[in-house]
């Protein structure tokens, strides 16, 4: 009885191991294989109060993003942008869609429009970015009248990712 | 057979599981940072109009006539719930128009034709013509009627107007 039961608990560790290794090869990458590396130059962007009638867009200085993909094979990567919310002044807010950005090089960037609904894509690629790179974005506010006064905020979430 | 077998069957089943999980979790790296995002939204007024006189013919006798239609376009930014003023004045009395063998009294009235807009009687100091509140562009018409009582000699009367906001 233990020489039958012990032989079938080895066959059974055996078949695991066997599955195992049969289904790892459908995993094309290991989890946390890629090194992603990701700074910003500033840690806020700023927009100055302008005339509504000569500044029908208020733009922000040139903002730096600077990434590195490391192990990603053919892999695609991709860095989006994500709104925490509209710009907010205590009960009064601007749209968050008031803010555009255009980007360069392109490609891998891309000119969109903020949401806090949906990441938007602000550069993507494929394989890996090695040496470190460097894109510049400048970020504008439509400027209107219908704004009340005061000072409004947001947060912004770049993210680097290879899937 | 089965019997002999389940540990065998046991185990690929949880090696399967395990399998898929790690395929579920797997490949997804990043990277993320953040930033905060101020604008500053100062206040301020712009206001256009068609015309910053009116321009009265010579006329005999008592009268009562549109003297002038002035377009306008106050824009102002202000807090929510800021008032935003409109005021117009003469700059010489209406007075000043009357003339002839039988000059007598003048006097000129403003109607604004738009949400907003007031109606007066203009005179050498500020007399509100247009009130709203907070931030926004306002859009619309004065018209000027002169009275009079007597013969009025005409002229040009320059006029006054500001856009204030909190």
């Amino acid at each position: 009885m233990t020489g039958t039961s012990g032989a079938a608990c080895w066959r059974a560790v055996l078949a695991g191991l066997f599955t195992l290794a049969l289904l790892g090869g459908w995993s094309a990458t290991p989890v946390g294989a890629q090194t992603l590396n990701l700074t910003l130059s500033s840690a806020s962007i700023a927009f100055a109060s302008a005339d509504p009638d000569t500044t029908p867009q208020v733009a922000a200085p040139v903002f730096t993003v600077s990434y590195r993909v490391r192990q990603n094979g053919g892999g695609n990567w991709a860095i989006t942008l994500l709104a925490s919310g509209d710009l907010s002044s205590g009960l009064a807010t601007i749209p968050i869609s008031a803010i555009t950005w255009t980007a360069t090089p392109s490609p891998p960037f891309q000119g969109g429009t903020m949401s806090a609904a949906f990441a938007q894509t602000l550069a993507s690629g494929v394989g890996n970015v090695n040496p470190e790179d460097d894109g510049f974005v400048v970020f504008r506010l439509a400027n209107s009248w219908s704004y009340d006064t005061g000072t409004y905020t947001s947060t912004f979430t770049f993210t680097l990712s290879a899937p | 057979m089965w019997g002999s077998d389940r540990p065998f069957v046991r185990v690929t089943v949880v090696a399967l599981a395990l399998t898929v999980l790690v395929g579920v979790a797997d490949g997804l790296a990043q990277s993320a940072r953040s930033i905060v995002i101020n604008a500053r939204v100062g206040a301020a007024t712009s206001l256009r109009v068609s015309e910053s006189v009116l321009r009265v013919s010579a006329s005999s006798g008592r009268r009562f006539s549109v003297v002038g239609m002035i377009d306008l376009e106050a824009a102002a930014r202000t807090r929510t719930d800021g008032d935003v003023l409109l005021t117009v004045e003469a700059l010489t009395s209406p007075d000043a128009l009357a003339g002839g063998a039988t000059g007598g009294h003048v006097e000129i009235d403003f109607a604004g034709a738009a949400d907003g807009l007031e109606s007066g009687t203009l005179s050498t100091t500020p007399q509100i013509a247009g009130r709203w509140v907070g931030s926004g562009v306002r859009r619309g018409r004065l018209t000027f009627t002169l009275r009079s009582d007597g013969d009025v000699a005409g002229g040009v009367l320059p006029l006054r107007f500001v856009l204030t906001a909190p």
